[in-house]
């Protein structure tokens, strides 16, 4: 790849400055929020009440990494979203798909610094407030499991942001995207009558990340120091850490595959791509109607169908809606009245 | 040498550049002209490999400038360039030596000093004129194979303008470069360029020499004894014909002498001939376009 390493370094040099500040924040926040750490007191017949431990903050360096996971992605390919920047560097002496990786991966680097990070600082909080019963060893394995999933999701939002022709399409593929898995499962276990199923799913489904992140640490502690097959007696937590894995595989690929046919001339256009709001406002409306049928009230299918005209409202940037939207919204109502 | 061929391109479904081929020879400065929207951005940024068409081809010495390395033989100066809001004229030097190796400090900062730029200051807070500047010193100092400008003076002083062509001429004449110039002001490409081409309605509509093409046409003011009417003039070659009274200015396509003698034939009392610019004969062209004379 022509000139790959010069503008990755390029690239990565000019990160520095936002990665710092980055880390500031983190440093700020993971300190404020590791003085909340509450002793837990246990009751000991000799010796009355003493402080055994306390609580653990690894909730701290997930949240963390939940957010990058939406914000680097901006951060990183929000320069592909207009046209000014992409005059100079398309007619620069590096390959489109050299310059999306160069983003991709800078964007890595700095979810693991950030995560590492938090991570560090949490464990040496821990320490350093002389937690003694806590066990540290499974720490190393949420570590990696979670750096897996980060990656993961990075992954599938950095493939979602850039199906959209600018920021702001992108910035709301990402907030769709984050729904629509549960949207959809709701749907299915509506219409299968398996709701009670819910809780066991949906967990892993709204904030898939945070949820199956933090609860990674209690399976990592069933799994009784190192026994990795236990892990497997969890299938929930398993199904969605595969879930996500497979699919930031998925988008990876799928990001790389597509890079080298990047069109600047769609740049700054409706993003009519058929994983934008082109799928997503049809499939959270029939998703969102199906799943909603259990309360069998009309107020909300109403509501679904204005969120619907909204959704094609900011899809085309105002009224000028086309034939198939029109189409998509009388199906809606049709079903509405059913 | 660079050869399109059968090359077009659509924008938002609108049709912005129909069926061009052209071939550029190397060592030349080629003027690109059209109205507003005739796709003179276009075809520089095709040419650029910024744009990828939707039918035809570019070749750069046999090779396309979709490809990375064909890139590496020249430099496009869009109508705004792009800078981040850090970057000042020395880190942006450092930026295009990553991808120009061969880019010469020398001549960037001669070229910076002429145009008394500050080389620390922020880019962000220059003028469009500095900024254009900077980046014309960047142009040049690279000394790319081929250099594509867009609406290149746009925002120049005089003085910079003449510091500018005075560079690009000094380029082709050491046989280093070929240009491709795009610019409102014909004015100024009527000095330096040695061809043009001129867009409209999607297509090259003409092309040639400058020189040629404007001695293509003559210009005439003529006054006579009474008032006349345009079946007068009927049978010459009129370009354009602006009748008021007994005073009459007509554009003929023509070679100049033998024009003369046929308006002589309809005994004016008085007769000169006007000098023509590339501007005005871009002009009548356009005009002549619309009316379809």
């Amino acid at each position: 790849m022509t000139n790959f390493k010069e503008y990755f370094r390029l690239h990565l040099k000019a990160n520095v400055r936002p990665m710092l500040y980055i880390l500031a924040v983190v440093l700020v926040l993971t300190f404020l929020m590791g003085m909340s750490l509450q002793p837990i007191e246990r009751y000991h017949s000799d010796t009355g009440f003493i402080v055994v431990d306390y609580n653990s903050t690894l909730y701290i360096p997930v949240i963390f990494l939940c957010v990058l996971v939406y914000v680097l992605p901006v951060m990183e390919f929000s320069f592909f979203k207009k046209r000014i920047n992409l005059d100079c560097a398309y007619s620069l002496p590096i390959s489109r798909r050299a310059m999306g990786i160069a983003h991709y991966l800078t964007g890595l680097i700095i979810l693991f610094c950030a995560f590492s990070y938090s991570y560090l600082l949490n464990f040496a909080m821990l320490i350093g407030r002389g937690s003694g019963w806590f066990d540290f060893t499974p720490m190393i394995g949420h570590y990696f499991l979670c750096l897996l999933l980060g990656f993961a999701m990075y992954s599938v939002m950095v493939f979602v942001f850039n199906r959209a022709n600018t920021r702001g399409d992108g910035i709301w593929f990402m907030v769709l995207y984050t729904f629509v898995f549960l949207l959809i499962t709701s749907a299915y276990l509506q219409v299968t009558d398996n709701w009670y199923l819910s809780d066991a799913i949906y967990p892993g489904l709204l904030w898939g990340t945070i949820d199956t992140m933090t609860t990674a640490y209690q399976r990592v502690v069933e799994i009784e120091r190192g026994s990795i097959a236990a892990l497997w007696e969890t299938p929930e937590f398993v199904s969605w850490f595969v879930f996500w894995v497979v699919a930031g595989i998925a988008s990876a690929v799928g990001f790389f595959l597509t890079l080298g046919k990047r069109r600047m001339e769609k740049t700054e256009e409706i993003s009519d791509s058929y994983f934008g709001f082109r799928t997503l406002i049809p499939t959270f409306a029939i998703t969102g109607m199906l799943a909603f049928a259990v309360w069998d009230n009309i107020i909300f299918w109403v509501i679904i169908e204005l969120f619907a005209i909204l959704g094609y409202t900011i899809y085309r940037r105002g009224f000028h809606y086309k034939k198939s939207d029109i189409a998509v919204l009388c199906l809606l109502a049709i079903f509405l009245f059913l | 040498m660079i050869e399109i061929q059968n090359l077009s391109h659509s924008l938002g479904g609108k049709t912005v550049l129909r069926d061009i081929s052209l071939k550029i020879t190397d060592n030349t400065i080629l003027g690109i002209v059209g109205i507003n929207g005739a796709g003179k951005s276009t075809l520089l940024r095709l040419l650029a490999g910024v744009y990828l068409p939707d039918a035809g081809s570019i070749r750069y010495d046999g090779r396309s400038p979709e490809d990375a390395e064909t890139r590496k033989d020249f430099f496009f100066l869009p109508d705004d360039p792009y800078y981040t809001s850090f970057m000042t004229p020395d880190s942006l030097f450092d930026f295009y030596k990553c991808f120009h190796p061969t880019i010469d400090k020398e001549t960037y900062e001669s070229l910076l000093g002429e145009y008394k730029i500050d080389k620390n200051g922020k880019v962000r807070n220059f003028s469009k004129g500095m900024r254009r500047q900077v980046f014309i010193a960047l142009a040049l100092a690279v000394k790319p194979r081929y250099l594509l400008l867009d609406e290149a003076f746009d925002g120049l002083d005089p003085l910079s303008r003449k510091v500018f062509k005075d560079a690009i001429i000094s380029l082709v004449e050491d046989g280093h470069t070929t240009v491709l110039i795009s610019s409102h002001s014909l004015r100024e490409l009527e000095d330096f360029c040695d061809r043009f081409i001129l867009i409209d309605e999607n297509v090259i509509k003409s092309q040639g020499d400058i020189a040629e093409h404007v001695g293509r046409l003559c210009k005439f003011e003529l006054a006579f004894t009474e008032a006349v009417a345009k079946e007068v003039f009927a049978g010459l070659p009129i370009v354009s014909l602006i009748i008021k009274n007994r005073f009459v200015q007509i554009v003929l396509e023509g070679e100049s002498g033998e024009m003369r003698k046929r308006l002589e034939a309809l005994s004016p009392a008085v007769m000169d001939e006007m000098p023509l610019d590339f501007e005005e004969t871009f002009i009548y062209d356009v005009k002549r376009e619309e009316r379809k004379i």
